[in-house]
């Protein structure tokens, strides 16, 4: 019988315990894969279409913890944007990408602490008017004007489908 | 393929990512100390010709622009109505065109749309900028240099299947689309709180379906012996040549000059 | 107990139960079993059997990944699993999922392969080196640089496979790698195999519900029933004996089947057949001198109303311009017929059904659902007149109940509440579901879903079902029991459309075969028709049914013509068994 060689480092990390665990990246990227595979799904409404891009981050904040929701949004965002070439520009997208993490958050632990859709009434206005009115430095009271509206219907066509399919799959204890 | 990027041999495809990264990273702070849209401009024009000369898809870029014309035209107008004309410095910025309610209210000011096309070109400049760095490098080229940067190489790797996985998602949503009209779910036109319903069907499939083949992934990941070591082996590096450096000093002498400029008083309004 | 030889490349399970974490029930008990270096190992089973759970065992999945109760140990290429992460025994044992898509993760086939070993650290030399390697040995050298989404099933199949070979394992464990493949893809994969272990010497372990490759390929075969090994030993023994494949729902061999007529229980079993080749000699030596008696049994084919409910006329469809999927398809199919349609991966017979409801829309020609033009029809409308029942149940299965998921399609046509109750119960009654009304569909078995994915359609009471690939990955019991609910729903008037890649099952229950290939109708007609033009089915790359080779031989020894099916062949047999010299 020969005797098999280990190099001694891979003794040292246990994944499954850890926050990046095997599961939770391989359940990242797939969900950050669905951000950009929502923004081409387009829901009528009456300020034009709303892309379906959020839903699955703020699923996957209540779902799986707001650290892993909060990555989830960040990247899905930037994959997102980088589907269709960065429509808004780069540093855009990264302030963007970043508000969208701590809106993610906020949704989750408030959902989790208070109620559910306390928490999703406070990440529509999060996602709404708050965000429109963090864009005045860079595009003036214009740019706030022309997205207050579509932020605002697009959050809460998101949040609500969010927190519908959270509840249905929750019952199957899948999540 | 999803991602716009863009093989061909131009001069900017040649350029290492850090050094095309430091060059959008000037120009849009270029764009943002001046006040004047005059030099904007001429920064949109620079840009555009880099862009030329890349010699890719030029059709995409009008894409990507046409959509924001809307949100230009109403940044244009409500900019022009709303800022008040007397903090500009120059006298013909002060200038009132016209009011549009009796009584002198809502002014409409030669500096107000002037500012109004400083800050729509500075979105303009961005979204070129950031095409030139899109169009020209590699994904692999990105996520290389996020590591480079000390991002956790589970992060990379995160990013770069996500991005795999965008076109078999994409068939997974088709196929369940599919699958819900032919159980007769019609999308669209049922006001607001009835077209969200009907994408409840969808919406649920796409969620259980990334769920479970997370679980498959993850385990594909340790059946191929992800995170046996702390990283894995690159097969292809990012390299800095002459030219790289001698671009980046470019860049560099750029940014003084237009800090200098500002401090000269050099486009103001 | 257990007394394997510890070599490198063996297996050694000796378990007393595993159960997985949350469940009461142990999936699996009593495993022993011992594998040797260099042998080809099938493992087979009906679903649920415990097939997946042990193979996952082999590699430290469980207990590692699926944490659960464990007693017992295995012992893999020397190494105790417990004690080794799955990543450090990645190198010695290679696993490839049922899922290929799940398997890939890089942009290009190179990428893809160099994934292994980059995570052991390889140097670049080296990677570059097994890329090449692992990849002339799968028969994809040359394609590099090609982007992995757009491989086909077989070509991803074997990209996973490449993948764990890069990683130079002793072992090599495969689960259910064929599933969804056409016959011939499915034949490619047990070459590649074959070709794998006689050149690198591996150990290979295969599950799956491939009797016929199974057969041909493995040394021994492992047989999985409720989670224990109930019989190990050599493919030629387990498939002459039909009633121990019939016992653990393992599908027969046709031959076997066929030539079951001769089996006399007091005699030894050398006139069992494994190939139609065998059993054609053999009853060419009886029959010679015999003038063969010619049952006339009832023919199955009842009268068919001439009334056409669908028509494609002249019908042509691209996904991309300049690039058909479909070229001038014209077809006719009457009310209450029983179709299927064969081909091989990528022949276009999706495509062409997807145009029966309007998911597809031709680029020219039109195609006419009981008599009108459907071109400016909407989908939801249509889904009245023509069920479409995909693939995979999961794509539209998504309420909180399986009473709600029935109820779903009728709320879209506004009906009334209790037409709509009445409907339901009908329905779940029908396909063996009212039990289940108000579980959760997630929690419901693959088999389950398929039926309440069935149901869902059925519900809205559509005459014309069109059912694509009904039978993939099920086991032969499920196989059988979908088969016969589309007969029985064929009998209440329904008109039924389905693919299928299982020429058996299209010559058994099909009134009519069409065969599709590179996007054009090659052949149509009833299945003994079709069997018989084996020029043009040779060309569309399908290979004949082996109880069709043997109806055909039948045929030159004087029986009647058009015997294709195993029944078929046997009641002849049984009427002339005087004849045959039996002792
Ligand atoms: N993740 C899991 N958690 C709990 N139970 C499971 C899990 N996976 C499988 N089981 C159960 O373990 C048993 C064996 O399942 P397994 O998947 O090994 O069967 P299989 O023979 O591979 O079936 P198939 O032919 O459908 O692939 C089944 O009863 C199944 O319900
Ligand atoms: N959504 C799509 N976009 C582009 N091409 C497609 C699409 N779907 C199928 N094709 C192509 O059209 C051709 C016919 O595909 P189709 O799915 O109809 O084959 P099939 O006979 O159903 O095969 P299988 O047995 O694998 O299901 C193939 O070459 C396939 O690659
Ligand atoms: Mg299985
Ligand atoms: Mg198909």
């Amino acid at each position: 019988m020969s005797t098999i060689p280990i190099p001694k480092e891979e003794f040292d990390i246990y994944d499954q315990k850890i926050f990046w665990s095997s599961k939770r990246i391989a359940r990242m990227a797939i969900f950050i894969a669905m951000c950009a595979v929502g923004s081409m799904i387009k829901v009528p409404s009456p300020t034009g279409t709303v892309a379906l891009d959020a839903a699955f981050a703020f699923f996957s904040a209540v779902a799986f913890g707001w650290r892993e929701g909060a990555i989830v949004a960040a990247l899905g965002h930037m994959l997102t944007a980088l589907t269709t070439g960065f429509p808004l520009g780069l540093p855009m997208h990264l302030f963007i990408s970043i508000q969208m993490a701590v809106w993610v958050t906020i949704f989750d632990i408030t959902a989790k602490n208070i109620h559910l859709w306390f928490g999703a009434v406070l990440a529509v206005i999060l996602n709404g008017p708050i965000s429109s009115l963090l864009v005045i430095p860079i595009g003036g009271f214009g740019l706030f004007a022309a997205l207050i509206l579509p932020l605002t219907i697009g959050g809460f066509i998101n949040v609500f489908i969010a927190c519908t399919a959270y509840l249905i799959i929750q019952k199957s204890r899948m999540v | 393929m999803l991602i716009d990027y863009y093989p061909s041999n131009s001069f900017i495809h040649s350029l290492d990512v850090r050094t095309k990264i430091l060059g959008f990273f000037i120009v849009t702070v270029t764009a943002f100390v001046f006040l004047s849209p005059v030099i904007n401009l001429l920064l949109v024009l620079i840009t555009t010709l880099i862009l030329l000369s890349m010699r890719t898809p030029f059709n995409k870029v009008k894409q990507i622009i046409k959509p924001l014309l809307p949100i230009f035209l109403i940044m244009l107008l409500i900019t022009g109505f709303t800022y008040p004309a007397e903090k500009f410095q120059l006298d013909v910025n002060k200038q009132i065109l016209f009011y549009l309610m009796p009584d002198n209210t809502l002014p409409f000011s030669t500096g107000g749309i002037f500012y109004g096309l400083t800050l729509t070109l500075r979105i303009l400049i961005m979204v070129i900028a950031s095409t030139i760095v899109t169009f020209s490098t590699p994904i692999e080229d990105i996520i290389q240099l996020m590591q480079k940067m000390k991002m956790p190489y589970q992060l990379a790797f995160v990013i770069a299947t996500g991005i795999r996985f965008i076109p078999t998602m994409q068939k997974k949503s088709e196929m369940i689309q599919e699958a819900q009209r032919a159980r007769g779910t019609e999308f669209g036109n049922k006001g607001l709180i009835g077209n969200i319903k009907g994408y409840i069907p969808v919406l649920i499939p796409m969620i259980v379906d990334s769920i479970r083949m997370s679980e498959n992934l993850a385990i594909a990941m340790l059946n191929r012996g992800f995170g046996a070591y702390k990283t894995a082996t690159n097969l292809h590096e990012i390299k800095m040549t002459k030219k790289d450096y001698i671009i980046c000093f470019a860049e560099l002498v750029v940014l003084i000059a237009a800090i200098w400029a500002n401090t000269e008083n050099v486009g103001v309004m | 107990m257990n007394t394997g030889k510890l070599e490198r490349g063996s297996v050694i399970v000796d378990l007393e139960k595993y159960l997985y974490p949350e469940s009461s029930k142990a999936a699996l008990k009593k495993i022993n079993f011992k594998i040797n270096k260099g042998e080809f190992i099938g493992v087979l089973g009906r679903t649920g059997s415990g097939k997946t759970t042990s193979l996952m065992l082999m590699n430290g999945l469980i207990p590692h990944f699926f944490e659960g109760d464990l007693t017992g140990s295995v012992v893999v290429n020397t190494m105790n699993t417990q004690r080794y992460r799955v990543q450090t025994l990645a190198r010695f044992i290679g696993l490839v999922m049922q899922d290929s898509e799940t398997q890939i993760f890089g942009i290009t086939v190179e990428k893809d392969t160099s994934f292994g070993p980059s995570n052991l650290n390889y140097s670049k030399e080296k990677i570059k080196e097994l890329i090449k390697k692992s990849l002339s040995l799968v028969g994809l050298s040359g394609f590099e640089k090609r982007i992995t989404t757009e491989l086909s099933g077989g070509e991803k199949q074997r990209l996973a496979i490449a993948g764990v070979l890069a990683m130079e394992p002793e072992i090599i464990v495969l689960d259910e790698p064929t599933s969804e493949l056409d016959p011939s893809g499915r034949a490619e994969i047990f070459r590649v195999l074959s070709e794998i272990r006689k050149e690198e010497n591996v150990t290979v372990i295969i599950s799956g519900h491939d009797s016929e490759e199974m057969l041909d390929f493995a040394d021994r075969i492992i047989i999985l029933d409720e989670g224990e090994v109930v019989w190990q030993g050599k493919p030629q023994d387990l498939f002459k004996d039909v009633f121990l494949t019939e016992k653990y729902g393992i599908r027969p061999i046709e031959s076997a089947e066929i030539s079951n007529v001769f089996h006399n229980s007091n005699s030894n079993d050398s006139k069992i057949f494994l190939h139609s080749e065998g059993l054609i000699e053999y009853l060419k030596g009886q029959l010679e001198n015999y003038s063969v008696k010619n049952a006339t049994h009832k023919v199955s084919i009842f009268p068919k109303q001439k009334k056409t409910v669908i028509e494609a006329i002249g019908l042509s469809f691209g996904y991309r311009k300049n690039e058909a999927a479909l070229h001038q398809i014209n077809l006719r199919i009457n009310k209450g017929e029983f179709v299927a349609i064969i081909g091989k991966n990528g022949a276009g017979k999706t495509t062409f059904s997807k145009h029966l409801n309007g998911l597809l829309r031709p680029t020219s020609g039109q195609v006419q659902i009981n008599g009108r033009d459907i071109q400016s029809v909407s989908t939801s409308e249509l889904s009245r007149e023509v069920g479409y029942v995909f693939q995979n149940p999961d794509h539209q299965i998504f309420s909180a109940t399986v009473k709600e998921e029935v109820e779903y399609g009728l709320k879209n046509m506004n009906l009334s509440k209790p037409e709509i109750e009445e409907k339901v119960t009908r329905v779940l009654e029908f396909v063996g579901l009212k039990d289940y009304q108000d579980r959760h569909p997630f929690t419901l078995g693959k088999g389950e879903r398929q039926k309440l994915a069935v149901a869902s359609i059925l519900v809205m009471e559509p005459g014309i079902l069109v059912i694509d690939e009904p039978t993939t990955g099920q086991d032969w019991d499920g196989t059988k029991r979908m088969m016969t609910m589309m007969k029985e729903l064929n009998q209440k008037g329904h008109t039924i459309l389905t693919i299928t890649h299982n020429l058996r099952l299209a010559a058994e229950y099909a009134d009519r075969i069409i065969v599709f290939s590179n996007g054009k109708v090659v052949l149509e007609g009833t299945p003994p028709e079709v069997f018989s033009q084996e020029k043009i089915l040779e060309s569309a790359s399908i290979s004949l049914p082996e109880s069709v080779k043997i109806g055909k031989s039948l045929f030159e020894l004087g029986f009647k013509s058009g015997l294709i099916t195993v029944n078929q062949i046997k009641e002849q047999l049984l009427e002339n068994l005087s004849l045959i010299n039996v002792n």
